[in-house]
């Protein structure tokens, strides 16, 4: 959460921009490589978008979808997309993940300071006019193969921790006027399988933890991120 | 989305508790001396050293993480060497420097090694000129380009060969917002490189 | 994977429609009629074949992506000059700037074809032999699934079998692919087996047939791409005559007898056409060429770009061409190569002495060869002609003129 909020913020009624997440699924190797899925991408879209609208529908209209783009709108989005997914893996790899802070991001934690953005450029996009917050969603997930499941078996008997699997997501408030990030839930490892459909609505029930936002556009309790 | 860093995390996590080791915190106004060399620049403001060296003779510095802010300094490559570590020698050589390069073959040193290391999938050369960097006559030049997680970046650099050896510094970040925002830190910390 | 299973699976389904929608059939490579792009039945294939899928919806915006009118107008017609109109309806087209020789084709209709590819092939019929063996693909595995679905239950499990070897699997195994890159642009990387290669060589020599292009021009592509292979290897002190870390033959596995059998099967096609389409090629690829020619430079690939040079040279010296050897030439910087591209530049520089590039190539290939007021003049015949150059500040510098 970021440290400079003004603490009724949230409690006003407040519009939010939400943008198609970004979604990638596929399979880990024994080699730890990557190897995208398409269908279970596509799967994992179905089944998000529809727990997505779901939850929605608790936040009556706080929440606006962002409009269909075509063409240099759409890769100007795109290109804010890249840039905040780019933004959001820096928070989580030098600000949250222990065995890798920097100096001075350790020093903001100690001091409370969140202070990251995209820039006000945000402001331009197309449907930002008309919402106060936007709302960025992406999730990653890789499965471990086969392969990568024997190798943590052997693994395990060394005694060597060996990962299989990265099931990433983050979501994140963007504040529209500013670019900065007010409000970000970042994780290497959720729960949820998003092939599922009962996995996608676990998935995102975490994205949301701690969501700013109640239901109906009340603030929530609790003191967030 | 950028995949090569969530693939890191992935890497981290894969590895056992006592991973990379911290990353340094470089003070603002202290003097550091910077790619194993005998360059030194002092800062401004306060930035972070990236513990791995990406290269044998260069160093790393951040202050939102490289995909966000990058600064690279390299202290004396030498004559047949490459600007970074090879990703895949067998398949994927990098480009040597060679002492005997003019001005304007660095860029295109830099574009190769970059397009290899990076994927990157275009790259744009600008503002090639001359430039006087530790002490000596030098290079100095704008880039832009497109990385593999489709943001596009702009970038500087400086270069000096001196005694056979290449000295330069490149900065490069997200065009959007982050490019312009450090650019007077980093032209602080160029002014202030010293042999 | 049972081949026998498969074999009679395609041999049925090639052989059912008697007439075509072709005016030309060849009896031994027949071209089925084409009943349109599968559409799937039920909501369990909805995630592999969603028209309006995540993957195209990025590439679509990517900025890796050529847009270039005339040049997607090219290739879209070559493609449906090779397999007509109806099949050519279905597919969208996406030209990467991606320097390697490579194109791929989604279950869903994207087809992705790289700019290293539109590099390397010399003429419409080459271009066209590759394109249609990548649609060949997609339309077998169509054909596969259309089958299937007209099976009853008792028959599923059998056809899961076949289904499994027709059904791409995804994986790495490039340069390009090795390194996580944005699967939206880049495509996944598809493994094909060697049987369904023989039935997409089969289906592929079909089109051309039926289209008139010149058949051998497939083994002449294979061909080319493999010696590429071989001089990059030989350059890099490396004896190799395996294929597979090149992006396209990770998809296709291929051997030396690859290019044989391709030529074998092209003296087969009885009502063969010869249409090339070298002219239309070269003046489509033209004003593209300079900026193809400098990312395959970056490559930092000496052998394999000095054998595409030489190939696309032989077909049609131009001034670019011997423009960008020089470049390779003096990229690479010896006393010896700074000689040879010198002479490379000049070269140049007779068939067309307006090519800028090329007397600032020669000035700087002459002043780190120590020639310096030869270096001097060609920079200064450079800076005439173009005072606007990005590196004019430098190069005054370098010669001596501020």
């Amino acid at each position: 959460m970021r440290h400079d909020i003004a603490a009724d913020a949230f409690t006003q009624q407040r519009r939010i921009l939400v943008f198609r997440p970004r979604i990638k699924v596929g399979e880990q190797s024994t080699g730890g490589m990557f190897e995208p899925r398409a269908d279970w991408t596509e799967l994992a879209r179905t089944n998000l978008d529809t727990a997505l609208e779901q939850r929605q529908a608790l936040y009556g209209n706080l929440l606006i979808e962002a409009p269909e783009v075509f063409g240099d709108d759409a890769r100007r989005v795109d290109e804010y997309l890249s840039l905040f997914g780019a933004v959001a893996s820096s928070i989580i790899n030098y600000q949250f993940f222990v065995g890798n802070r920097l100096e001075t991001k350790k020093a903001d934690n100690r001091s409370e300071r969140f202070d990251w953005s995209l820039g006000p450029g945000v402001g331009a996009l197309p449907g930002a006019d008309r919402a106060d917050y936007a709302l960025f969603i992406f999730t990653e997930d890789h499965y471990g193969s086969t392969g990568r499941k024997v190798l943590q078996v052997f693994g395990a008997l060394a005694g060597v921790g060996v990962q299989s699997g990265l099931h990433a997501g983050y979501a994140s408030l963007i504040d529209l006027r500013t670019g900065n990030v007010l409000w970000i839930n970042a994780d290497a490892a959720m729960g949820g399988d998003v092939r599922e459909a009962d996995g996608a609505v676990r998935r995102v029930e975490q994205l949301f933890e701690e969501f700013p936002f109640g239901a109906a556009g009340v603030a929530s309790s609790g003191t967030g991120g | 989305m950028n995949w090569p860093t969530l693939s890191v995390i992935a890497l981290a996590l894969t590895l056992t508790p006592q991973t990379a080791s911290a990353h340094r915190l470089m003070p603002a106004g202290e003097a550091a001396q910077v790619a194993r060399s005998d360059m030194t620049v002092t800062p401004t403001i306060q930035w972070n050293k990236i513990s791995q060296r990406p290269g044998e003779r260069a160093e790393r510095w951040t202050l939102d993480g490289e995909l966000l802010n990058d600064v690279v300094f390299f202290g004396g490559v030498e004559d047949g060497a490459p600007l970074l570590r090879e990703v895949n020698r067998r398949e994927n050589p990098l480009p040597h420097f060679s002492s005997t390069m003019l001005p304007t073959d660095i860029a295109p040193l830099l574009e190769s090694t970059l397009r290899i290391t990076q994927n990157i999938s275009s790259f744009d050369v600008s503002n090639v000129a001359p430039a006087t960097f530790l002490d000596a006559a030098g290079v100095q030049f704008e880039y832009r380009m497109l990385g593999a997680d489709d943001i596009t970046r702009q970038g500087r650099a400086v270069a000096s060969i001196i005694g056979g050896k290449l000295y330069m510094i490149t900065y490069d970040a997200p065009a959007e917002y982050f490019y312009p925002r450090n650019l007077l830190d980093v032209e602080r910390i160029v002014a202030s490189a010293r042999l | 994977m049972k081949p026998a299973l498969l074999a009679a699976a395609m041999a049925a389904t090639l052989a059912l429609p008697p007439a075509t929608a072709w005016a030309q059939t060849d009896g031994e490579f027949p071209v089925p009629t084409y009943e349109g792009a599968y559409q799937p039945q039920d909501s369990d294939e909805r995630g592999l074949w969603s028209q309006d899928d995540e993957s195209e919806r990025q590439l679509r915006d990517a900025d890796a992506v050529i847009r270039d009118p005339a040049l997607n107008e090219y290739v879209r017609s070559v493609l449906c000059r090779a397999v007509g109109d109806k099949r050519c309806e279905a597919v969208r087209i996406y030209i990467v700037r991606v320097p390697i020789f490579n194109a791929s084709m989604s279950p869903n209709g994207t087809m992705r074809v790289y700019s290293g590819l539109l590099l390397r092939v010399r003429s419409e019929a080459e271009l066209a032999s590759v394109l249609g063996h990548e649609f060949a693909h997609f339309e077998l595995r169509h054909t596969l699934e259309r089958y299937r679905s007209r099976r009853t239950g008792s028959d599923i499990a059998a056809w899961a079998t076949v289904l499994g070897a027709a059904a791409v699997t995804w994986g790495g195994g490039s340069s390009y692919s090795s390194r996580d890159m944005q699967v939206s642009i880049y495509g996944n990387i598809m493994h094909f087996e060697r049987n369904q290669e023989r039935f997409a060589d089969t289906l592929g020599f079909g089109y051309m047939a039926a289209s008139g292009y010149r058949p051998s021009a497939a083994a002449e592509v294979w061909r080319a791409v493999m010696n590429e292979t071989d001089q990059t290897a030989l350059d890099r002190g490396r004896r190799s005559n395996r294929y597979d870390n090149v992006a396209f033959f990770a998809s296709h596995p291929t051997n030396l007898e690859r290019a044989d059998t391709l030529s074998a099967l092209a003296n087969r096609v009885v009502a063969a056409g010869d249409y090339e389409g070298r002219q239309r090629h070269e003046t489509a690829l033209a004003p593209h060429m300079a900026m193809f020619l400098a990312d395959e430079l970056a490559r930092n690939d000496f052998g394999g770009t000095d054998f595409i040079i030489q190939r696309l040279a032989n077909e049609n010296v131009t001034a670019p061409l011997l423009f960008a050897r020089g470049e390779l030439y003096r990229q690479r910087g010896h006393p010896r190569d700074l000689a040879s591209a010198t002479n490379f530049y000049h070269q140049a520089l007779a068939l067309d002495p307006s090519l800028g590039d090329a007397w600032r190539g020669l000035g700087l290939a002459q002043l780190r060869s120590g020639n310096t007021m030869e270096g001097a003049n060609a920079l200064r015949t450079f800076l005439e002609r173009v005072p606007d150059a990005p590196d004019a500040p430098m190069l005054r510098m370098m010669i001596g003129d501020q």
